[in-house]
C-alpha cells in the first residue's frame, strides 16, 4: 500500500513557531493522598512512570546518604535480589532509572504496557521491601568511590565543585561537597534510616505518561495507595543559610594538569523570579548555543578552548549563573580576560537585531524538543511541579522570546552581570 | 561487528577464541525460549521506545521509505517477533565463518 506521491520538486512550506500544543496533565490522588499526574498522549502502548520523593541531597545529614540510598533500593528487597530485580527489568525490555538531586530522589520505569502489572509489582517490592544487603552495599561503595577517584582528579570536576562551595559555603546542600574519602565514612544503618524516613506516602508523588491503561490507577492504589505508608509524624523541614565567599577569586593548583578548568559566575534567581525568562535569553546570547558570544570569541577567534558555555541553574531555593570551559593552561588567565570583555559587552552594548532573532529562532526550536512526545512532555510538567508553576510558564516564555527587546536584555545584564558580584574559580594553574 | 578490550593478563589469542567459541554455540545449538523472548522483548521495547519522539518517527518512515515502503514501519515488530531460535542458528551458521570475517587486533606498545 503506497499513498500518492508529493511534488517532490516543492520544499515544504516555512513557518514560525507560533505555538506549542501542550498535553495538560490530569490530576488524581491515591487513596492516601499522594496525587497522580498522568499525561494521557502517543500512539505507542507504553508508559514511564515516575516516583518522586522529598528525598534529596537537602535533607540529608551525613555526605552521600541521599544518593546511595536510592540506589541501594535496587540492590535487593526481602523477595528479590539484586540479580532477579536485573532479570526481572531486563527480561521485560523495561527500564529502571534511579537518581538524586539536590531535593528530589527518583525512581522511573519505562515499561511496555504488557508488563505493566509484573513492573509495578517489582517496583513496589523495589521500594517497600529493601533488604540492603551488606554485600552489594560494598560492591556499591567500591565500584563507586573507584570511579569518583577518577573523576575527582579532573580538573572539570573539580571547578565544578569548588564553584559550589564559593558560591553557597561549604555547609549549605547546595555546595557539592563530597569527595571520594567519603564513601570511606557511609554507614549502611543510615542509608536504610534514611529511607524509612523520606520514602513515604506524604513525600511522594507520581507521573505516568504515554498510554495510559485503566489499570493504572487500580495498580498503583494497590501497590502504593495505602495509608500504612504514611509517617505518624511529619519531618520539620531543614533550613540553611547561604555563606558566599568573600573572596571573588580562588585557584585550586593541579600541577600535572594540561588544562586548566574555569567557572565564572555568581548568584542569580530561580524560575519564580520575573527576571528568571529575560536571564535565559540573555544566557543564550552569551554562552547557550554554539554561535554564542563566547563561543565565537573564545574559541573561534582565539581558540583557547574546545567549548565554552554558559548556564543558568534554577533550583528550589536559589538560582545561579555560571561560564564554564576548559582552556590550554597557558590561556587561562587571556580566556578569564576575554570572558569579562563579554560581560562588559553585554553591559554597554545593546544586541544587533539580527543576532537576537536568531537567538530567538534558536530558543523556540530548543522548546519544541522538550515537548517532542508524552514523555518529554512529562519532563517538562516536572520541571515546573516543584515550584507549584503551571504551563503559563511555558507560554509565557514563548512570548518573551519573541518580544523581549535589546534594552531590556541589557538592563538584564547590568543588574545580574555586575563585575563586583562575579566569582571565578580555577582549578589546574592561572599561569 | 564485535569487539572488545581483554583485561589484564587475557591474550588477543585468548579472546578471539572465546569469541568464536560463542559464535560457534550460535551455529551449533538453538537458543532457549526463554532467552529468545527476553531478546525479542527489549528489542521490541526499544523499538518503540524510539518511536516515541516525532524526529525518530519521521526518520524511522524516511528509512523504510528509502528501502521502499514506508508503511513497513508499522510491521517492524510482528516482522522481528516472527522470528524462530532455527532462523537464528541458519543465519549464524552462514554468517559466522572464519572465511566470512576479518580481524583487527589493536596492540598496545610495551
Amino acid at each position: 500500500m503506497k499513498q500518492s506521491n508529493p511534488d517532490r520538486t516543492i520544499a515544504p512550506e516555512f513557518r514560525e513557531i507560533s505555538d506549542i500544543p501542550f498535553l495538560h496533565p490530569e490530576q488524581k490522588e491515591l487513596n492516601n493522598g499522594i496525587p497522580l499526574y498522568t499525561i494521557h498522549a502517543g500512539t505507542e502502548d507504553v508508559c514511564k512512570i515516575d516516583f518522586i520523593f522529598d528525598a534529596g541531597l537537602w535533607y540529608e545529614r551525613h555526605e552521600l546518604n541521599a544518593l546511595l540510598s536510592n540506589l541501594m533500593l535496587n540492590e535487593g528487597t526481602t523477595r528479590l535480589s539484586a540479580s532477579n530485580l536485573a532479570e526481572t527489568f531486563d527480561f521485560h525490555g523495561a527500564y529502571l532509572q534511579l537518581s538524586t538531586d539536590q531535593h528530589y530522589s527518583y525512581l522511573s520505569v519505562i515499561t511496555l504496557n504488557r508488563h505493566l502489572s509484573k513492573i509495578i509489582e517489582t517496583l513496589a517490592s523495589i521500594i517497600h521491601e529493601a533488604s540492603f544487603p551488606q554485600h552489594e552495599f560494598e560492591s556499591l561503595i567500591l565500584k563507586k568511590k573507584n570511579k569518583f577517584l577518577v573523576e575527582a582528579e579532573k580538573v572539570k570536576v573539580i571547578s565544578q565543585k569548588r564553584f559550589t562551595e564559593v558560591l553557597f559555603g561549604k555547609e549549605h546542600p547546595y555546595a557539592l561537597t563530597a569527595w571520594p574519602d567519603d564513601y570511606d565514612k557511609v554507614n549502611l544503618e543510615d542509608l536504610k534510616e534514611f529511607v524509612q524516613k523520606h520514602y513515604k506516602a506524604e513525600r511522594c508523588r507520581i507521573i505516568a505518561s504515554g498510554i495510559i491503561r485503566p489499570e493504572l490507577y487500580t495498580l498503583l492504589n494497590k501497590h502504593f495507595g495505602s495509608n500504612d505508608w504514611k509517617s505518624k509524624t511529619l519531618l520539620p523541614e531543614p533550613e540553611f543559610e547561604i555563606h558566599p565567599s568573600k573572596q571573588h577569586f580562588h585557584l585550586f593548583p593541579k600541577e600535572e594538569a594540561l588544562q586548566s578548568a574555569l567557572r565564572v559566575g555568581c548568584h542569580a534567581v530561580n524560575k519564580l523570579h520575573p527576571d528568571y525568562q529575560g536571564l535565559l535569553i540573555l544566557n543564550t546570547i552569551l554562552g547557550g548555543y554554539f554561535g554564542s558570544r563566547l563561543m565565537s570569541n573564545i574559541r573561534e577567534d582565539k581558540g583557547y578552548t574546545y567549548g565554552i558555555y554558559s548556564m543558568i541553574i534554577s533550583l528550589k531555593k536559589a538560582g545561579y549563573f555560571f561560564i564554564t570551559s576548559e582552556v590550554g593552561k597557558d590561556s587561562c588567565q587571556a580566556a578569564l580576560d576575554e570572558i569579562q570583555f563579554e560581560l562588559k559587552r553585554l553591559r554597554t552594548e545593546p544586541v544587533p537585531a539580527d543576532e537576537l532573532n536568531t537567538v530567538r529562532s534558536y530558543m523556540l526550536g530548543e522548546m519544541l524538543r522538550e515537548f517532542d512526545g508524552p514523555f518529554a512532555q512529562a519532563a517538562s510538567f516536572r520541571a515546573l511541579l516543584e515550584y507549584d508553576l503551571n504551563y503559563d510558564f511555558y507560554r509565557d516564555f514563548i512570548h518573551t522570546i519573541k518580544n523581549i527587546t535589546a534594552e531590556q536584555l541589557m538592563d538584564l545584564s547590568n543588574r545580574y552581570f555586575k563585575e563586583e558580584n562575579i566569582y571565578e574559580v580555577v582549578a589546574g594553574s592561572k599561569n | 561487528m564485535i569487539s572488545g578490550k581483554p583485561a589484564k593478563g587475557v591474550s588477543l589469542d585468548q579472546a578471539k577464541e572465546a569469541i568464536q567459541d560463542e559464535l560457534k554455540r550460535l551455529s551449533d545449538e538453538c537458543i532457549e525460549r526463554i532467552e529468545l523472548e527476553k531478546v525479542k522483548n527489549k528489542f521490541e521495547a526499544t523499538l518503540v521506545y524510539t518511536n516515541m519522539s516525532y524526529l525518530n518517527k519521521a526518520m524511522g518512515l524516511a528509512n523504510f521509505e528509502n528501502l521502499g515502503d514506508a508503511f513497513q514501519i508499522n510491521t517492524q515488530v510482528d516482522r522481528y517477533r516472527s522470528i524462530t531460535a532455527e532462523h537464528i542458528r541458519e543465519t549464524a551458521r552462514k554468517l559466522f565463518t572464519p572465511e566470512n570475517s576479518s580481524i583487527l587486533y589493536y596492540r598496545a606498545k610495551k
